[in-house]
């Protein structure tokens, strides 16, 4: 049992037995080693053979040789015997025929004189039938008188057979004195030698042949041995040279102990081979299956250590004998510190100990829920842990079980997140009510299902528009087919910036696709709206009071301007007046005087009239007016001031330039104050004028541009000359062009200041303003606001 | 185009403001009575006026180029006594009482009163008869200064200014017998009889009638 827990913290080798290739490399060297073996036996043993049939031709050989020297023997004696002279026919016949019957060799012997003639009838053996009397042969004789010149014995081979016989002529010189006198001669049949000079094993065993410079002349056997089979050739000492004895085998001798080894030793080492194989085939099946082991071990050494679930192996007793990375990871406690612990266990809570004990008994016990238990831990670091256990018997190879697999999760971050999810949902829906917005969802796909139904409205969307769909329906339809817009509700009579879009509104928690629905915020602006409306009606003032101090300002020139004609037409009156009370005033110069009065009366009502419509306070009202008609009544008052210092203003507008779409009164303001600037300016002015100048600037734009050759602007001062109470002057507000600005800006228009870059210099103030796009089009676009009255 | 049977006209009047109504008008209200000249600016004025005139001037304060404070101090420098009225449109006040300073005659609003404004005028071309008068009368008495000696100029000024004879006599180291003397050919040589007539010419004051 303890090896098993042993086995467990074991970390599997690496390392493999011997190489696993080592039987195929043995089984390879034995083969080679078998095979030279066989090579060399056979060698061997084609060897022996061929040595054995060099002794079985040699010893053939000398007993062919010792047959034909013990003829000549024989016949030497005959021989010496005639020479004494003793040796008479009968003799001779009785000697001759002797020696033919033991020789069966022997064809004839013939005793020849030294020219070959026969000195007596020749002894002949039948069997070899008539014709072989030497005498009678030419080839004898011949040899005969050879012979008896050199007296020596001779063998000679006659040539010329008639058969198979393969006569052997033999000569022996019969010397009587120191000559010879006679021959003694005999013929011998090589075959016949052959065939009883050779033992039966011999011929049994070979093919011998007599062969003459390679014809052969006799054979021992008809059979012919295969070809290639072995075969050696000798000389007969007794006979010429040129006669050789040739052997061939007719079965290779002595193949079986040979070959019967060699193949002995082949299926040795076939089977060893076969032995070898089977080891190596089964060394790499091992090794496959250790390696597959070892990857197996290794992956779920990995797998237990990538997990995030704490494990440990509990035995019987509670004692922890294995953990593994994550515990070690979860709990901040090393391994060593863990392994061989009892409870209480370093990574329980303090706190929680008896809860834990109890939960540890129950594990022991087997009693622990399928569900798990919860136990609250804690790190090395001191750090709470909400741990999940769930606990598996742990069972060994033999079924027996020897602890308990416990699995450890940490579910802390879990269940804070899922705290926080609630949270966050409750914050969610607490926002949406809170909201000061109108929120709400109606179904999509109004007109062929009927009314819309409401989906989801917020608290402030219920308050605003009670229950059902309809305020949401209200606005949608003001919106006209627009995404956002601000739109006014007249139920509520409130002003809404309504923004809608379309959703898919999941019927069930599960159900992500969801049916098409509309989600419509809308904000109440009815505040803005009123500031809005305020902001506008204070800048309404602000422009009036402008044009009001702009009237102040010039008060006494217009005092002055009024009194002009005011003074005039009194000097008429009282001029005309005393005239006719002295009764010297002809109709004519009455006529005159009065028409120089209502003229003076009508300039005063003019200059009055232009004041009124100056300061008279309306809502400002755009409408298409030709530019020439403001420039000029602009330029009507500033003349005023501009006389009195001998300045000229030069009014230069584009005839052909349409009507601005513009507030005459506003944009008279502007003018009237720019020129009022330029004219300030002017104090001390080299070129006392002042252009006024109007022209296209784009499709749309008619620029204006009032141009003087007064002091100019200091450059530090450019940046500033729009900012509120800004001003060079000494009494100066600083709200002229501030406020002119923010006129030109109503009018979409862009007010800017250049330097003149005229060599008398001076300012160029210049601003767009749009052109009337064509007269109904512009009456209709007025851009005054449409506010409800409350 | 007055009747050739009235009265010839009483003064001349020159007019000066650069509104053509209000020349013209003023022109129709003084003419039956007055000779009137008109002129746009004041530069047009010093071009054409007559110094010698007995004359007064209607001269508006607020006109372009040249104005009615300027040409009045032009007036001064040219040693001229034309006796001014400075007409002013309302809130001038302090304008006025500049002018006033520098000796304008007087001034009148607009629009005018034809009673103030006739007698203003007649006011005015009174005073220029007066300093027309005065300045002839100066004129004399001052040719009739030139021809008393240094001695008796320095007897004149101490008789101006009250002393008596011995008085005279102690100032200069003279006797008192001298002084008399001295005294007797002033008296003649001023052609006066009484010590007043001796003042008058020596301060140059009026005409005694």
């Amino acid at each position: 049992m303890s090896d098993t827990f042993a086995a467990l913290a074991e970390a599997p080798s690496r390392r493999l037995g011997p190489w696993p290739y080592l039987p195929f490399v043995v089984t390879i060297l034995v083969a080679v080693l078998l095979a030279a073996l066989i090579a060399a036996m056979v060698v061997e043993d084609r060897q022996l053979q061929r040595e054995a049939l060099q002794r079985d031709v040699d010893s053939t050989a000398q007993q062919l040789s010792a047959r034909l020297v013990l003829v000549r023997e024989a016949l030497s004696v005959i021989a010496v015997e005639m020479s004494t002279g003793t040796v008479d026919v009968r003799r001779f016949e009785a000697l001759a025929s002797e020696m033919i019957d033991s020789k069966p060799e022997l064809i004839a012997l013939a005793h020849l004189d030294e020219r070959g003639g026969a000195l007596s009838p020749p002894v002949l053996n039948f069997v070899f039938g008539p014709g072989w009397d030497p005498a009678s042969m030419p080839e004898v004789r011949a040899l005969a008188e050879q012979t008896a010149a050199a007296a020596h014995t001779l063998f000679a081979l006659l040539g010329q057979p008639r058969d198979d016989t393969a006569p052997v002529a033999l000569l022996i010189p019969v010397t009587a004195g120191d000559r010879p006198q006679a021959l003694l001669v005999a013929l011998l049949s090589l075959r016949e030698l052959l065939r009883t000079g050779v033992t039966p094993e011999m011929l049994e065993r070979y093919r011998f042949t007599l062969e003459q410079e390679g014809r052969q002349l006799v054979a021992s056997s008809v059979a012919v041995p295969p070809a290639g089979a072995p075969s050696y050739a000798t000389t007969l000492a007794a006979l010429p040279r040129e006669l050789k004895l040739h052997a061939s085998a007719f079965r290779r001798q002595a193949v079986f102990p040979a070959d019967a080894l060699a193949w002995v030793a082949g299926v040795l080492a076939l089977a060893v081979a076969a032995a070898l194989g089977a080891l190596a085939l089964y060394t790499t099946r091992l090794h496959r299956i250790d390696r597959a082991l070892l990857a197996e071990t290794v992956l779920r050494r990995a797998m237990e250590n990538s997990q995030a679930t704490g494990l440990a192996v509990l035995d019987r007793q509670g004692v922890i004998r294995y953990v593994n990375r994550a515990l070690v990871q979860m709990t901040g406690f090393a391994a060593d510190a863990l392994v061989g612990r009892g409870a209480p266990f370093p990574f329980w809570s303090p706190e929680a100990n008896a809860a834990n004990e109890r939960a540890l008994q129950q594990i022991l016990a087997g009693e622990a829920p399928a569900g798990g238990i919860e136990m609250s831990l804690q790190t090395a670091a001191g750090a709470r842990i909400d741990a999940h256990v769930y606990v598996a018997p742990l069972v060994d190879e033999n079924s027996r079980q020897i602890g308990w697999m416990t699995s450890l999760t940490d579910v802390t971050e879990p269940r804070r997140i899922r705290t926080e999810l609630a949270g966050a949902h409750e914050r969610f829906v607490r926002v949406l009510e809170s909201l000061e917005a109108a929120v709400s969802v109606v179904t999509a796909g109004r007109g062929e299902a009927g009314a819309p139904t409401l989906l989801f409205g917020n608290r402030a969307y219920a308050e605003t528009f009670g229950a059902g769909a309809a305020g949401h329906d209200r606005l949608q339809q003001a919106l006209r087919g627009r995404d956002s817009g601000e739109v006014h509700d007249a139920v509520t009579d409130r002003w809404f910036d309504v923004r809608t879009r379309e959703i898919r509104w999941p019927a069930r928690g599960d159900d992500f696709t969801g049916d098409a629905a509309r989600l419509q915020i809308a904000t109440d602006i009815t505040l803005r709206k009123t500031s809005e409306e305020i902001v506008r009606q204070q800048q309404d003032k602000v422009q009036f009071t402008a044009r009001l101090m702009t009237m102040g300002e010039m008060a006494s020139s217009l005092a002055h301007e009024l009194n002009q004609p005011l003074t005039a037409i009194t000097n008429y009156s009282e001029g005309t007046l005393a005239r006719l009370a002295r009764g010297a005033m002809s109709p004519e110069e009455l006529k005159a005087a009065l028409a120089k009065t209502v003229a003076q009366a009508q300039r005063a009502g003019g200059i009055i009239r232009r004041i009124r419509e100056f300061v008279k306070r309306s809502e400002p009202r755009r409408r298409p007016t030709p530019a020439a008609r403001i420039v000029e009544d602009a330029i009507a008052f500033a003349e005023i001031e501009a006389t009195k210092r001998r300045i000229a203003i030069v009014a230069d507008v584009d005839p052909r330039l349409p009507p601005v779409d513009a507030d005459p009164i506003l944009i008279e303001q502007v003018l009237l104050n720019l020129l009022k600037n330029a004219i300030e300016s002017m104090q001390d002015a080299t070129v006392p004028r002042i252009d006024v100048r109007v022209r296209r600037a784009g499709e749309s734009t008619a620029e204006f541009a009032v141009i003087d050759r007064g002091a100019g602007i200091a450059p530090e001062h450019l940046p500033n000359v729009f900012a509120p109470f800004f001003s060079t002057k000494s009494d100066g507000m600083g709200m002229g062009l501030n406020i002119c600005r923010s006129i030109i800006e109503f009018h979409q228009g862009q007010l800017a200041v250049a330097r003149n870059p005229e060599p008398a210099g001076g300012t160029v103030m210049h601003f767009t303003l749009p052109l009337a796009v064509s007269e109904p089009a512009a009456e209709s676009a007025a851009t005054t606001m449409e506010l409800p009255h409350r | 185009m007055s009747p050739t049977d009235r009265d010839p006209p009483l003064g001349l009047v020159y007019v000066v403001d650069d509104d053509e109504a209000v020349r013209d008008s003023l022109q129709f209200l003084l003419e039956p009575a007055y000779q009137v000249a008109t002129f746009d600016s004041a530069e047009a004025f010093l071009d054409r006026y007559d110094p010698k005139a007995i004359a007064c001037l209607i001269l508006d304060v607020r006109m372009p180029g040249m104005s009615g404070l300027q040409l009045q101090e032009e007036l001064l420098a040219r040693g001229s006594h034309l006796p001014v009225v400075f007409v002013t449109g309302h809130g001038d006040v302090p304008m006025a009482v500049a002018t006033m300073k520098k000796g304008a005659t007087d001034f009148i609003e607009k629009p005018f009163e034809q009673q103030a404004l006739k007698a203003l005028v007649e006011r005015m071309l009174a005073r220029a008869r007066e300093d027309a008068a005065r300045i002839e009368r100066e004129r004399i008495n001052s040719s009739l200064l030139a021809r008393l000696t240094p001695r008796e100029q320095q007897v004149l000024e101490r008789i101006v200014a009250g002393r008596l004879n011995k008085q005279i006599a102690d100032d200069l180291g003279i006797s008192i017998k001298t002084v008399e003397a001295h005294r007797a050919n002033i008296m003649d040589k001023l052609n006066a009889g009484t010590v007043a007539d001796l003042m008058r010419v020596a301060l140059g004051t009026g005409a005694g009638g």
